[in-house]
């Protein structure tokens, strides 16, 4: 039977209190800041638990095919260099979203704010004073200065846009349709030394500690203070918040590897793998060869 | 800071993955002699310390705030090559599982913050520090550690972008990758960077290990041996190869005296000719006045590079003797 974690509105929303007792200085205090960016990344965390466990096209591949394809499809966005090619791998991306029971619209949410930051970056090369060309949309004239959008810098931003959705949309696919543990598992099938596969996942797992302690020391502080904080309060409180993030960290590490070594740890990682190669997974590597080697050719 | 998938060439790509290679390798090596049985556990909590406090806000003056990367203050409290690791585990944990970054920008978002960052502000934090250092010079040189290395990865997250127009671009010029050349990449970063972003990692590097120091000293990174004394070594060998210069022909582009100007220019530009006779140095061209045969003027370079050597050393020397607080 398919298994769907379903989280709770209330869980998702990141509402911060009305008040800004917190603020050091003008406006929205670092505080709630701190507390909304951690509300947010642990919604970033759970969301997807909820599609990873769907029955869809790229569920059903081996999580470590589905992450050596993820990496082509990457590079070969990366080797495209023409409009239509890469609008061609974004439809591709798409279908295979639609395929794995995953809304289009989730996923363009994912994927908007890298394409926000690169278009207000790369906007002004698409007018004439950057990029010289034929003209597309005159702006303005005034004497001897035309503004206008040119061909050729249209063109431009619009294959760094385009590449930069694919890029992102097929990383953001990998991301919705594997979990988290199933991502470290399929890393250790890469040569890449067990020690660092070890510790990052480690690393995830602790972060979820460390946040949690963060969280909590900022709620108690939040719902202790009414007057405004200074700027020096407040980089006061925060340094001492941050060396009891460090010394917390400190006290789980020694533990960890006391308990470690308590369990016959010799700096050797086994681990139980479940994962078995299907036909269906050879024929998706292949299939991601093949559109690499389409773009190669581009 | 953080360099997203497609902004850089796949060939730019590649070589900063190999450029990261060896660092992560001789980091590796590194942790194993040093934390041996306890180094996964302080690893993987290094680097969820290191993503942990990229998350924080800290308030700066004026009412604003802003995020801090941490590569230094990890470097100062568990040592330059703990930090090459930690925060690469924490970049590639932000690019492949928040698609933060990006996985082919991964070398190069490595070598920007998880490389360059930590090592220039270890250094430049030693530096400022060296000898016996009261509080108020501590938190100075952490204060300058955190800021020239948030500059000096900025810089080269600038330089990775700015070159892209150069060496990826389509037959008729048209750039495939990061459209900005040098001209635009470097004063941009550098504005926001020198202004704003440095300006957050400097003070967030001090109060946070000026509170370490005041609360517990004993866990911040002790080396082996003084940090100081490779920089030293490293210096020695380049004032060894100081006579390398010898082997040059010609000017450095930009030196050029108004002999040279005039057969480059077929003019001297006005203003350098009436500024040129100024000042007359001792030394003049890196010589003894008299040195004029082949032999002897390979000596008079020698000896004039050993002497300018001599007196940086001095007045650096002199400088910290005076400014011991």
């Amino acid at each position: 039977m398919e298994k769907v974690v379903k989280i709770p509105d209330w869980l998702k929303r990141t509402e911060v209190g009305v008040c800004p007792c917190c603020a050091a200085g003008r406006g929205r205090g670092f505080i709630e800041k701190n507390i909304e960016a951690m509300a947010s990344f642990l919604k970033e965390v759970l969301e997807p638990e909820s599609f990873s466990n769907k029955r869809g096209l790229l569920q059903a591949i081996d999580p470590r095919a589905r992450l050596f394809g993820a990496l082509l499809f990457i590079v070969s966005a990366a080797l495209l260099k023409g409009v239509l090619s890469i609008t061609g791998l974004l439809f591709m991306v798409a279908a295979m979203s639609l395929a794995s029971r995953i809304n289009v619209i989730i996923l363009f949410r994912r994927t908007l704010p890298v394409l926000a930051f690169t278009l207000f970056l790369v906007l002004p090369t698409m007018f004439n004073f950057i990029t010289p060309g034929a003209v597309i949309v005159k702006i303005f004239s005034f004497n001897y200065f035309d503004l206008y959008i040119s061909k050729q810098g249209l063109e431009n931003i619009s294959v760094f846009l385009l590449r930069v959705a694919a890029m992102a949309s097929i990383l953001s696919l990998f991301i919705l349709t594997t979990g988290y543990p199933d991502i470290f598992r399929a890393l250790r099938s890469f040569p890449i030394p067990r020690f660092f596969i070890t510790a990052l996942s480690m690393t995830f797992r602790y972060i979820m500690v460390l946040i949690k302690v963060a969280e909590d020391s900022h709620m108690a502080r939040k719902a202790r203070t009414i007057k405004s904080l200074t700027v020096k309060e407040g980089r006061g409180w925060l340094a001492s918040q941050i060396w009891l993030i460090m010394q917390r960290s400190m006290e789980i590490a020694e533990g960890v590897s006391l308990a470690m070594a308590a369990r016959g740890f010799t700096g050797e990682v086994k681990t139980m793998s479940s994962f078995k190669m299907r036909g269906r997974d050879y024929i998706w590597m292949g299939f991601a060869i093949f559109v690499l080697l389409l773009s190669a050719q581009a | 800071m953080h360099i997203p998938d497609g902004y850089l060439s796949p060939k730019t790509c590649g070589i900063l993955y190999l450029a990261m290679a060896p660092v992560w390798y001789l980091a590796a090596r590194k942790l194993q002699k040093t934390l041996q049985a306890k180094e996964i556990p302080t690893l993987a909590l290094s680097a969820a310390f290191t993503f942990v406090i990229m998350m924080f806000n800290i308030p700066i003056p004026g009412g604003t705030t802003g995020h801090m990367v941490g590569a230094v203050v990890v470097a100062c409290m568990l040592g330059p090559w703990a930090a090459v690791v930690a925060v690469s585990i924490a970049l590639t944990i932000q690019a492949l599982l928040f698609g933060d970054g990006g996985v082919t920008t991964l070398g190069a978002n490595s070598f920007n913050m998880a490389f360059l960052m930590p090592f220039a502000g270890y250094y430049v934090y030693h530096i400022i520090a060296a000898g016996n250092p009261g509080q108020k010079r501590k938190w100075i040189a952490f204060l300058i550690a955190g800021y020239v290395a948030m500059n000096i990865a900025a810089l080269a997250a600038a330089v990775e972008l700015g070159i892209q127009p150069l060496i990826a671009s389509s037959p008729d010029g048209r750039p495939l990758y990061a459209p900005y050349p040098l001209s635009i990449t470097i004063p941009a970063m550098a504005a926001s960077h020198l202004l704003f972003f440095g300006l957050i990692e400097g003070i967030g590097t001090a109060m946070i290990v000026s509170y370490i120091l005041k609360t517990n000293e004993a866990v911040l990174y002790k080396p082996a041996v003084n940090p100081l004394r490779r920089l030293w070594i490293g210096l020695g060998i380049l004032i060894l190869l100081t006579p390398l210069g010898l082997l040059s022909q010609g000017t450095a582009w930009g030196e050029w005296a108004s002999k040279e100007l005039k057969a480059l220019l077929g003019f001297i530009p006005e203003g350098l000719k009436g500024l040129e006779g100024f000042w007359t140095s001792l030394m003049p061209g890196y010589n003894i006045p008299g040195f004029d045969s082949q032999v002897k003027s390979a000596l008079g370079y020698v000896i004039s590079a050993a002497l300018g050597s001599a007196m940086i050393v001095l007045t650096i020397y002199i400088a910290g003797r005076i400014w011991k607080k």
